[in-house]
């Protein structure tokens, strides 16, 4: 039985193309789902659904099995975190702090102990007469969350809660975050364009993208196992690779293809996907697969090879990205270890990946085209 | 902040002219002053002698009194009203978007364009259909209509600034509309309500023509009044008057700008030393010297 539940929610503003379409989800209690999607793709209307500060044109939203749609955000008992933060320039941190307590009733006694207690999870206790504009953009982030927090809401939302602050003080915040929100074991929803964000924070991730949820799934299986031309795209770097299905063979778990790819030989591939034979397919590879290797050297059974020419290597630190091209003309990307870089330019070379390594997603849109719109 | 210092160069002849224009903006106003202190029976200046013998004329006739004590009530009643709708309106405006903003606005300002001898005409004649010319309350509202133009400016300007999020933050933490009005809205935009009230408040309290058009016997204001007098003869005492309507004038503004000073100081404080120190590694000297943060020295020399 899940905790929270989006059903079949739409909304459209006002003489536009609806802002988010058919979005259901099922949420568990405790759990961390992230939205992730390009500017634009309604993660944040969606959570304004949620927490009650927009109404659905259509759909339900329940929690605990009751239905919220036309509750007022007031009567919710929802935390919200803010890109912008959001905090009341006219109190302390205190004050904002105690703000959710006081409007609960709370006896003075136990507001300033609770929000003490708040206070001390984010690492702030001592910081609480201070007014929001003397505090950094970390530390108000920090308060933001406090207030948060404090009463103990049902449902934590966070919308780029980290957007506006620097790398090094990000990657810390999402750490603590996770952990607080772990401890407290409360439901949380979080947005972020930021697919590194949120393959790390997430037990769920449902990615948006043009108003609509395109893929939900965990960080490993919106990673390893993108639905669409779109995921792959958005969620790591891919290469699309265009192939034709020569054969398809059903079976269990997953139906086995022989794809032909030009200028290599037929690659033998398992997927889940169904694809009629003849149709046009896309063959995604991350540039972490991909191996280098000189022609002479013929691929292993399971392996798949094709020609190419390195047009480029760009130092990247710990790893280094080659760009090749293929006789076609397609640019492929490749990652390999710094240290290991023996090639130069105009190479000709074997690019050459295990077979079980491949995603096939059906050809149903031009990669580019969506890459474009994810950037 | 040295004024003086931000003051960019210029030719010596655009300074003078530039000190003339703002002597002849002053200096008819501020004549008046000496004048009032004349221990002559007319007008004039310099002044032979000095004597209070005006303002005491001023503050022993019953007239005067009751017309000074008619403009205060009629100017704070004003300042309510005014203030009350043009703030409601500034928040409306400052949340609506597009062309009907624009020109709600602009209808809003109209009172400003309208030349007031034309509003008042047309007032008295709105009135007259309610019986209402010759009251009190035809007066109040008659200068409420130009008094709301600042309201709303003052408001709307402070409104600026203003986040939105700031009242979904206050719904999501529990506070419902009016609670989100009163303790978040409110206090944040308090700086510009207080200035609109103001300008209100002096609004009506030197206004002439519509009091002239619409006030009964029993409600002449100030401004009536000293016109008025002027009419039998011109007497000293209106002097004192203007010197007196000038000073509260003046201690008004001044107030209201210390007011708007203090709030400012206090939201847009200065960042703590600390942010700038911290980040080039002084966090143990800082907390040091600000003191009172015990425990606090490691999160703050690490973080900022
Ligand atoms: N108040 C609004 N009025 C009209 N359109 C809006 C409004 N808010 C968002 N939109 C539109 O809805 C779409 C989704 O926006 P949003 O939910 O903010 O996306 P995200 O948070 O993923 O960047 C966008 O096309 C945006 O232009
Ligand atoms: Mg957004």
């Amino acid at each position: 039985m899940s905790y929270l539940s989006l059903i079949d929610v739409e909304k459209t503003y006002a003489s536009s193309a609806p802002a988010v379409r058919h979005v259901s989800l099922e949420i568990e209690r405790g759990e961390f789902v992230t939205f992730l999607g390009p500017s634009g793709s309604g993660k944040t209307t969606t959570l304004s659904m949620v927490a009650g500060f927009i109404l659905p044109s259509s759909g339900r939203i329940e929690v605990g099995g009751q239905d919220i749609t036309h509750v007022p955000p007031h009567q919710r008992n929802i935390g919200m975190v803010f890109q912008d933060y959001s905090l009341f320039p006219h109190m302390t941190v205190e004050e904002n702090i105690a703000f959710p307590l006081r409007m609960r009733g709370m006896s003075k006694r136990d507001i300033t102990s609770r929000a003490g207690e708040a206070l001390e999870i984010v690492g702030l206790s001592g910081f609480g007469h201070r007014l929001p504009v003397q505090l950094s953009g970390g530390q108000q982030q920090r308060v933001a969350i406090a207030r948060a927090i404090v009463y103990r809401p049902a449902i934590l939302l966070m919308d780029e809660p980290l957007g506006a602050l620097d790398r090094l003080l990000r990657d810390r915040l999402q750490l603590e975050i996770k952990q607080i929100q772990r401890e407290m074991g409360i439901t949380t929803l979080y947005v972020t364009h930021d697919q590194g964000e949120a393959l790390t924070m997430s037990d769920r991730i449902c990615v948006f993208n043009e108003g609509e949820v395109v893929q939900v799934g965990t960080p490993s299986s919106i990673y390893e196992k993108p639905s669409n031309v779109f995921v792959a795209g958005f969620v790591g770097e891919s290469n699309f690779l265009e192939c034709r299905v020569l054969t398809r063979k059903s079976g269990s778990p997953g139906n086995t293809y022989v794809l032909a790819f030009p200028d290599s030989a037929p690659v033998t591939v398992q997927s889940e996907c169904i694809l009629p034979v003849h149709s046009e397919a896309i063959a995604v590879v991350r540039p972490e697969h991909i191996r280098v290797e000189p022609t002479f050297i013929q691929p292993q059974p399971a392996e798949a090879a094709i020609q190419a020419t390195i047009r480029d290597i760009i130092y990247r630190g710990e790893s280094s990205s080659l760009q090749a091209v293929l006789r076609s003309g397609q640019t492929v990307t490749v990652r390999i270890p710094s240290r290991s870089v023996v090639l130069s330019p105009n190479q000709e070379v074997h690019l050459v990946w295990e077979t079980r390594d491949t995603v096939l997603l059906p050809n149903d849109k031009r990669p580019e085209a969506v890459i474009e719109a994810a950037e | 902040m040295n004024i003086a210092s931000n003051t960019p160069r210029v030719a010596p002849w655009t300074a003078w002219f530039a000190h003339g224009v703002i002597a002849f903006m002053v200096v008819p106003t501020l004549l008046v002053v000496p004048i009032s202190f004349n221990g002559d029976q007319y007008l004039s200046f310099p002044p032979r002698d000095f004597s209070l013998r005006w303002y005491e004329d001023f503050w022993s006739n019953d007239q005067w009194l009751h017309s000074a004590w008619i403009s205060l009530v009629t100017a704070l009643a004003v300042m309510a009203i005014a203030t009350v709708l043009g703030t409601l309106a500034a928040i409306a405006l400052h949340r609506m978007t597009g062309v009907g903003k624009k020109v709600l606005l602009a209808l809003m300002m109209s009172p400003l364009m309208v030349p007031t001898v034309v509003l008042a005409l047309a007032l008295y004649f709105f009135f007259a259909r309610l019986q209402m010319v010759g009251t009190w309350s035809a007066v109040v509202l008659g200068q409420v209509i130009l008094a709301v133009p600042f309201a709303v400016l003052n408001v709307h300007a402070s409104l600026q600034g203003y986040p939105a999020t700031l009242e979904r933050a206050a719904s999501s933490l529990g506070a419902g509309p009016v609670t989100t009005f009163l303790r978040i809205t409110m206090p944040i935009i308090r700086p510009g309500i207080l200035s609109g009230a103001l300008f209100a408040f002096m609004v009506s309290f030197d206004e002439f023509i519509i009091a002239l058009f619409l006030a009964g016997p029993g409600e002449t204001t100030l401004p009536v009044r000293m016109w008025q007098t002027m009419q039998l003869y011109i007497s000293p005492t209106i002097a004192a008057v203007s010197s007196m309507i000038t000073g509260v004038t003046v201690a008004v503004f001044i107030a209201s700008h210390a007011l708007r000073r203090r709030a400012t100081r206090r939201r847009f404080a200065e960042r703590q030393p600390s942010a700038s120190k911290a980040t080039k590694g002084k966090g143990r000297t800082l907390v040091r010297n600000s003191g009172g943060w015990p425990g606090s020295g490691k999160l703050m020399s690490k973080e900022v």
